[in-house]
């Protein structure tokens, strides 16, 4: 597999197939994430099409130093938190909650994933907006806290101080429920 | 209930949602429209041009990196990271994602300009093409078209010309890097402000240490701290290398026909060779608290470099001259802040030697300089590194480079000394404290301010720097395995002092724990793949130990796909390898442990 700086070199000299091994390669954890992060399907995989169709028109002038991973985890974050914005401003909150698909439903035309991972999904959307962005981006997308802390404009303790919080919170919540 | 790991394992594996292929083609087929429609549109800037990637080799930093130094008195307070902003950081990124030509201007008190620069900038963030011109006195000028540097001598009527992989000349090093960090790491001080009669947002730049002036309008810097920054066009012939009449052409490229070389260039370049001889011997002396030596080597390398100033009046300092220590404090203070601006780090160091020396008015004068910029580094800790770097020569070499908690622990210690005020601050202490004691310094500042000279303070204590002063052996390992706990781990940011914590807890085989010191030890490694790639393999080496084969095997991996051709060595382990191939090694066959032969 080519390893990322590779990918972001030839990236950035318009090289397609490189945007197309990005792609590959990050479309499903960048869609757990900001399903996670909105607890909802349809609207993560509108995110997550804006996010790559965003990044593939940033190619001529890009430059990044640190992961791609955790480059486009921050686009996610930026665009959901827009959206929760939009959302706040129409006082138009969504019911529409993550649901398993279903035997009859077509798996090729969505986003498919398993009643757990749902009730994951459900159960992580009940912890407090910052705690949630920071375990789904420790998790999901393996960004690290140091970055996590700048992405959310505070101290790394205080990242950590989610993180363990977050966990905590999850650890009650899921009592009984981890085991497969 | 279930132990945080098993949660951590479960949102890790569990929680996964797949794009159905159908979904997943559709997506792709926007993305690559999107990216080709864009392709058709992109800036010229992109199409033409040199696009060189630029060796890094020996780069002769003669220029005064004023720039970088040029530290205004830093406003108070006035950005909140809770507050909201019309203006965002980012913007200013993006618009120096499309800049071309760095055109930089310095002037002297009078307003006239001493130093002039113009750059053209690479798409990967180097610079390509370079001009550099010093006006009398200097009298110096230097031109790289790209493939060679001619070095303009206007006193001696010379021009040297050198291939650009042997001579370079900067600015401020790597450009993509310095916007990089403006991005992740500035900070809005004022979303409106003022910049010489023209409204400004004013932006605290990490990487150049300075304050930084935002045109509203194209959000691009107008100026970094005394340096006027503007981004037209050069004009014709500005990178073009050309020998003057009456100018001698001295050809210094590898395979230029051996000509004459006069007398003054082979003394120069002797010279030189030996003030930075001089410098790096001064350097390391400095380190051991070799005052003495440090102070005779740094008197040898004056010219070599604006720090061996500063550390000739440290050496000094440190025997106990504080007289001839104020001197070369002043004289850095001086050449980087004329005669009426402050330069907070050179302000402090010669406020601390006027008041040993007894010179308590004149120290008075230069705490209060120095005292905003002290004050601001509570809340944004990079305002430090300049004091940090002024206090710890290692940090040039990248054998020390503070984290944030450490910055402002240290920034407390040196306002505990300047104003005798204690508001307890502790760093192992809670958020809520901290902040309360932040308040009180920042609410003293405003109400009282007056200096009162303590060198007897009582000082809090830096984990990093007591890390640091241990050795790598057994004994060693034990103090620090003894005093660990994860509280007071987590004031840890320096790397080395992170490496030295890994391996104690791990002679200690305390896994889990040397596990997050390495993962930490990733987290700080910054731009060095080295660090990252050692913070690899020992993450590697624990989870062998703790019977995660698997997720070992990813990070020798992670090491191996790097591909460093780096060797590290850890003598007290007899451990000595390539990065990449041992990872490689390491990915077929699990780590045993070895044993620490070092006794301290």
């Amino acid at each position: 597999m080519l390893d990322d700086e590779v990918l972001k070199w030839k990236f950035r000299r318009g090289n397609r197939e490189a945007l197309a091994r990005i792609y590959e390669k990050y479309l499903d954890s960048m869609l757990t994430l900001a399903a996670g992060l909105l607890n909802d399907v349809t609207e993560a995989e509108d995110v997550v099409h804006d996010v790559f169709v965003s990044f593939a028109r940033t190619a001529p002038g890009f430059h990044l130093r640190g992961s791609l991973s955790g480059y486009l985890a921050t686009s996610v974050v930026n665009r959901v938190r827009d959206r929760r914005r939009r959302r706040c401003r129409l006082a138009a909150i969504s019911d529409k909650r993550i649901e398993p698909v279903r035997e009859s439903a077509s798996p090729d035309e969505t986003v498919i994933f398993t009643e757990q991972a749902g009730r994951l999904s459900r159960i992580v959307g009940e912890l407090p907006q910052e705690q949630r962005e920071v375990v789904l981006l420790r998790l999901t997308a393996d960004m690290k806290f140091r970055d996590i802390a700048k992405l959310q404009q505070v101290s790394i303790n205080t990242v950590q101080g989610r993180y363990r919080y977050g966990l905590d919170r999850l650890r009650s919540m899921l009592n009984g429920e981890v085991d497969e | 209930m279930k132990p945080k790991k098993k949660v951590e394992e479960a949102i890790r594996t569990k929680l996964r949602f797949t794009a159905g292929a159908t979904l997943r083609d559709r997506l792709l087929t926007d993305v690559m429209n999107a990216r080709d429609e864009f392709k058709g549109t992109r800036p010229v800037l992109y199409e033409t041009g040199i696009r060189r990637r630029i060796m890094r080799s020996p780069i002769a930093r003669l220029t005064s990196l004023a720039a970088v130094f040029a530290v205004a008195a830093l406003s108070m307070l006035l950005w909140s990271r809770f507050s909201t902003s019309a203006y965002a950081i980012e913007d200013t990124y993006k618009a120096l994602q499309n800049v071309r030509f760095l055109h930089i201007i310095e002037r002297d008190e009078a307003g006239q300009v001493k130093d002039e620069r113009w750059i053209e900038i690479g798409e990967d963030g180097w610079q390509v093409r370079y001009r550099q011109d010093n006006p009398a006195p200097r009298n110096f000028g230097v031109i790289e078209d790209g493939e060679f540097t001619a070095v303009y001598r206007h006193e001696k009527k010379a021009v040297v010309i050198y291939d650009r992989k042997e001579m370079q000349y900067q600015w401020v090093g790597e450009l993509g890097k310095a916007f990089e960090n403006l991005r992740q790491e500035g900070k809005i001080l004022q979303d409106i402000s003022e910049y010489q009669g023209r409204p400004a947002h004013k932006v605290w730049w990490p990487y150049m240490s300075a304050e930084c002036y935002v045109d509203p309008e194209t959000k691009l810097p107008m100026a970094i701290g005394d340096t006027e920054l503007s981004y037209e066009q050069p004009p014709a012939g500005t990178f073009e290398i050309t020998v003057p009449d009456g100018y001698a052409m001295l050809d210094k490229r590898p395979g230029a026909a051996p000509g004459p070389v006069p007398d003054w260039l082979l003394a120069e370049e002797n010279a030189e060779e030996n003030r930075r001889k001089s410098f790096e011997q001064g350097t390391i002396a400095l380190i051991q608290g070799d005052y003495a030596e440090a102070a005779r080597q740094f008197e040898q390398a004056l010219e070599y470099d604006s720090w061996a100033t500063f550390w000739l009046g440290s050496a000094y300092y440190g025997l106990g001259q504080y007289d001839q220590a104020a001197e070369y404090f002043g004289k850095m203070l001086k050449d980087f802040g004329g005669d009426n601006k402050p330069v907070p780090f050179c302000n402090y160091a010669l406020g601390l030697a006027q008041a040993q020396g007894g010179h308590h008015e004149a120290a008075t004068v230069n705490f209060h300089a120095c005292l905003p910029a002290m004050i601001q580094t509570l809340r944004i800790p990079s305002g430090g590194r300049m004091f940090e770097y002024a206090d710890n020569p290692k940090m040039r070499y990248g054998q020390y480079k503070p984290g944030e908690q450490e910055m402002v622990a240290n920034m407390i210690n040196r306002l505990r000394i300047v104003t005798g005020q204690n508001f307890g601050y502790d760093p192992a202490g809670s958020e809520e404290q901290n902040e309360a004691a932040v308040a009180a310094w920042e609410q003293w500042f405003k109400t009282d301010g007056q200096i009162r000279f303590t060198p007897d303070s009582p000082q809090i204590e830096v984990p990093a720097e007591w890390v640091n002063r241990l050795g790598w052996g057994r004994k060693s390992n034990q103090e620090i395995a003894t005093r660990y706990t994860p509280q007071w781990g987590s004031q840890i940011g320096d790397p080395g002092a992170l490496l030295k914590v890994g391996f104690a807890l791990y002679d200690a085989k305390r896994y889990d724990e040397a596990l997050e010191a390495f993962e930490k030890l990733e987290a700080n490694a910054g731009d060095s793949q080295r660090r990252r790639a050692a913070a690899l393999i020992w993450q590697g080496h624990m989870l062998d130990l703790l019977g995660r084969r698997e997720e070992a095997t990813s990070r020798y991996r992670a090491v191996a796909n790097m591909a460093l051709d780096a060797q590290i060595e850890h003598s007290q382990y007899g451990l000595s390898y390539d990065y990449s191939a041992y990872a490689q090694e390491r990915a077929l066959a699990p780590f045993v442990r070895v044993e620490n032969r070092d006794e301290n």
